[in-house]
């Protein structure tokens, strides 16, 4: 080979070379998803399908390794709860407390998950625990913004770090009862579990069970009561018996307790009622003693139902005519057709789904008559005098709504 | 901070001897308060449980059909029935109302499984009333900083409101409507949505008063007053979630998008391992909380049960996609499929991720893409 061959080659090779190295550098970088593959985050307001159609064999390497995602190394080797536990003994204030707590929040957050779910699993185990002095306060999310004790903190974050691992400790928890807090986190993560309804026979067995504690009754923490949400999940007969079982509770001398548990229970039981208004039905149709210690609440839940379903004009006719009280009758009658929605930060369930002013509207008018072809059906005179009462003030909504004009759902824009 | 026990409910029999120096007369407004009718759009609201008649303060803003006023004034021993509760805006008078007031037709409450007066239930404490007819002039809400929240560096602000044991004057037994003067006392936030202020005095009464903050040369209600005493006030600011409710109850469309947000970095999930790979989208760009949220999804497999896929939410709720189910069933493709009743009414703004692994040897997963769909 000549010298002009010899270089020819060593240019050929160079330029293999080259090509080789700059594809290589392409898929490292494409691999570690650097900004030059630009293929996650907004698409805009595009409704055509965002699919690609990768073929699973293009892709023959393992994916690339970020050591911090996946838990390879421990970030923060200087972390000890101790530091924290000792600034909570020492807090004097709420606000200082606020500050220690959300300061320990953000550090495990910003830690490796699989670190940070070893480091929380240890502390659990070790038994050892903190008083924050702050409340059981739910965020948006079911996610707790503040939490009475580190233990409560920490299963609640064990939960975003290691699902399987915090429910491991829920297990354990549930079968061996001893903070209310602790347990009210243990349910919540058992339902953040579920998939398709697998976890809730398991749920409604421990809710089941939790209000069996005597004591957690006669004295509910924060936590307790908001664990009432657990009901909303399991959704079944037994929930709803268990509600019912502590609404309106008496003390022994026959005085109504009102320590939070009867309002509690009564929220969750309406909440259901709007979300599966047959289940409720046809257990207060089976039963007439069902709830025949709360009418008050007894009222409220039937007036939730929508007389444009099939059947359910006759049901709340049988229901006034089956000699309830005339207090529940009047009850009835002040609630029906029932169209308030209670929202809330919440464990589990989410945001109710509620009716607009304009849909309030076209019930009420269907309400209205239901109750001109109710009032000559040979009711007592007591119900049809509150069936009549019903249909004076449904009369004025509607008028109200005529005389007002213009589009109820009309809405100034956001300020 | 406020000492837990003066935090005040609408009982109207415990005695202050007077009402407090922050308060006084009706305010004389200026031209440019004039135009926002504070004092019109502000009202009295009876209550009557079967115990008795109790009162409270409220406010008509955003829409004339929207009354704003905080939960623990509705409840005792159960919720109030809308029939029971009566409204008189811009009252002010020595006795009680003569003429019957409007009454709500619903409410969509805002509280806690326990309610009642403490931290944790004053920061969620707060109802919006609806009528199908009118309630009066509303005012407009608070324009809220980048964070949604009230800036504690606002100018003015004047609080509203009826205090029970004593009036303007001194003398009790009238239905006065108490004014702040217009004061620049910053505001602080003390947990979530709950603010206070010192050097504000409220007494029993003012509950559910409107809190109006000058911003862009004009009051607008940024919250309702839900505690206090007779040197601090604790207000309810108004946010998404009253934002949120507000619009379910107008069904209004107009502020809300549809949008969808990828993630396409494709990869073949490691064999056999308990490390999950995670992808994640940021959402961003939305000022109403979730109405909808869907997810579309696909993993090429030879063998569903392999994959456990969740999706968690910027604040770190969990919802399993796929968790050792679908048995020896091909890939996992999911479209459209819905996630509204885990995520509906939260915040979507911030970083979604989606959690996924394969934990069974042998078969070998690929994911593929993930979008999510919003409506906010």
């Amino acid at each position: 080979m000549g010298e002009g061959g010899k270089r020819t080659l060593s240019g050929v090779i160079l330029l293999t070379l080259l090509v080789a190295g700059i594809v290589i550098w392409f898929q490292w970088k494409d691999g570690r998803g650097g900004k030059a593959s630009g293929a996650s985050g907004f698409s805009g307001n595009t409704q055509k399908s965002e699919r690609t159609d990768l073929a699973s064999d293009s892709l023959s390497v393992d994916p690339p390794v970020d050591p911090v995602e996946e838990g390879l190394v421990i970030d923060d080797p200087t972390f000890t709860f101790d530091e924290f536990v000792t600034k909570f003994e020492s807090s004097k204030s709420e606000r200082e407390s606020f500050a220690i707590y959300t300061a320990l929040r953000d550090r495990l957050l910003s830690m490796n998950e699989e670190a940070a779910a070893k480091l929380i699993s240890d502390y659990l185990n070790s038994g050892k625990d903190v008083n924050t002095d702050l409340g059981f306060a739910v965020g948006p999310d079911g996610v707790l913004e503040t939490a009475p004790t580190l233990r409560t903190l920490l299963l609640d974050l064990l939960m975003q770090f290691d699902p399987a691992g915090a429910v491991d400790f829920a297990r354990d928890l549930i079968a061996n009862p001893a903070s209310a807090d602790e347990y009210a986190m243990a349910l919540r993560n058992l339902a953040w579990y579920d998939l398709k309804g697998d976890m809730r026979v398991e749920v409604g067995s421990a809710f089941s069970a939790m209000l069996d504690q005597t004591k957690w009754l006669s004295s509910p923490s924060d936590g307790f009561l908001e664990a009432f949400d657990l009901a909303i999940f399991v959704g079944n007969e037994q929930a709803v018996l268990d509600l019912a079982s502590v609404i309106n509770l008496e003390d022994d001398d026959g005085t109504l307790v009102e320590n939070g548990v009867s309002r509690a229970a009564f929220m969750a039981l309406d909440r259901l009622a709007l979300e599966n208004p047959d289940l409720l039905l046809s257990m207060i149709e089976r039963d007439p003693e069902f709830l025949e210690h709360a009418p008050r609440q007894r009222a409220s839940i039937m007036a939730r139902l929508d007389v444009r379903e099939p059947g359910r004009g006759a049901a709340i006719l049988k229901y006034l005519n089956s000699g309830i009280p005339a207090e529940e009758i009047r009850g009835f009658a002040k609630a029906f057709p029932n169209q308030n929605f209670s929202f809330g930060n919440r464990l589990v369930s989410s945001q109710e789904e509620s009716n607009s002013i304009a849909e309030v509207l076209e019930i009420d008018k269907a309400s209205l008559k239901w109750v001109r072809n109710s009032l000559n059906k040979g009711s007592s005179e007591e119900v049809t005098n509150a069936i009549a009462s019903i249909g004076n003030r449904l009369e004025r909504y509607i008028a109200d709504a005529k005389k007002r004009g213009g589009d109820p759902t009309e809405v100034p824009p956001l300020e | 901070m406020f000492p837990k026990s003066f935090l005040f409910s609408i009982a109207i029999s415990i005695c202050l001897v007077s009402i407090a120096a922050g308060l006084d007369t009706p305010h004389k407004a200026s031209t440019s308060e004039r135009n926002v009718n504070m004092g019109q759009a502000s009202g009295l609201l009876f209550v009557t449980f079967p115990s008795g008649s109790f009162r409270g303060s409220a406010t008509i803003a955003r829409s004339n059909v929207l009354l704003y006023s905080c939960a623990h004034v509705l409840y005792e021993n159960g919720w109030a029935d809308p029939q029971d509760v009566e409204f008189f805006p811009g009252y002010h008078g020595s006795g009680q109302p003569a003429d019957p007031g409007t009454s709500p037709r619903g409410f969509y409450y805002f509280s806690t499984y326990r309610g009642g007066e403490s931290l944790t239930s004053f920061s969620r404490d707060i109802t919006v009333a609806y009528a199908t007819g009118t309630f009066g002039n509303a005012v407009p809400v608070f324009a809220k900083n980048s964070e949604g929240k009230v800036s504690s560096r606002a100018t003015l602000k004047r609080i509203y409101g009826y205090p029970a044991e004593s009036d303007f004057n001194g003398k009790d037994g009238g239905y006065f409507m108490h004014v702040t003067g217009s004061f620049k006392t910053p505001l602080f936030k003390e947990r979530g949505d709950y603010w206070g202020v010192d050097e504000v005095s409220t007494g029993p009464g003012n509950s559910g008063g409107g809190v109006f903050v000058k911003s862009g040369g004009r009051f607008a209600l940024a919250g309702v007053l839900v505690s206090g005493s007779r040197r601090s006030a604790g207000i309810r600011i108004l946010g998404k979630t009253t934002d949120y409710m507000s619009r379910s109850a107008l069904a209004a469309q107009a502020d809300r998008s549809l949008r969808r947000f990828s993630d396409r970095r494709a990869v073949k999930l490691r064999d056999g391992t308990k490390k999950f790979t995670i992808r994640r989208v940021n959402v961003s760009g939305f000022t109403s909380n979730i109405h909808a949220l869907h997810i579309t999804t696909k993993f090429k497999t030879t063998y569903r049960a392999d994959l456990d896929v969740y999706l968690k939410s910027p604040s770190g709720r969990i919802k399993y996609i796929a968790k050792d189910s679908g048995g020896s069933r091909d890939d996992l493709d999911l479209t459209s499929k819905a996630l509204t009743a885990t995520f509906r009414g939260i915040d979507p703004n911030g970083t979604w991720r989606l959690y996924m692994r394969d934990d069974r040897k042998l078969d070998r997963s690929t994911y593929q893409f993930f979008t999510l769909e919003v409506d906010a």
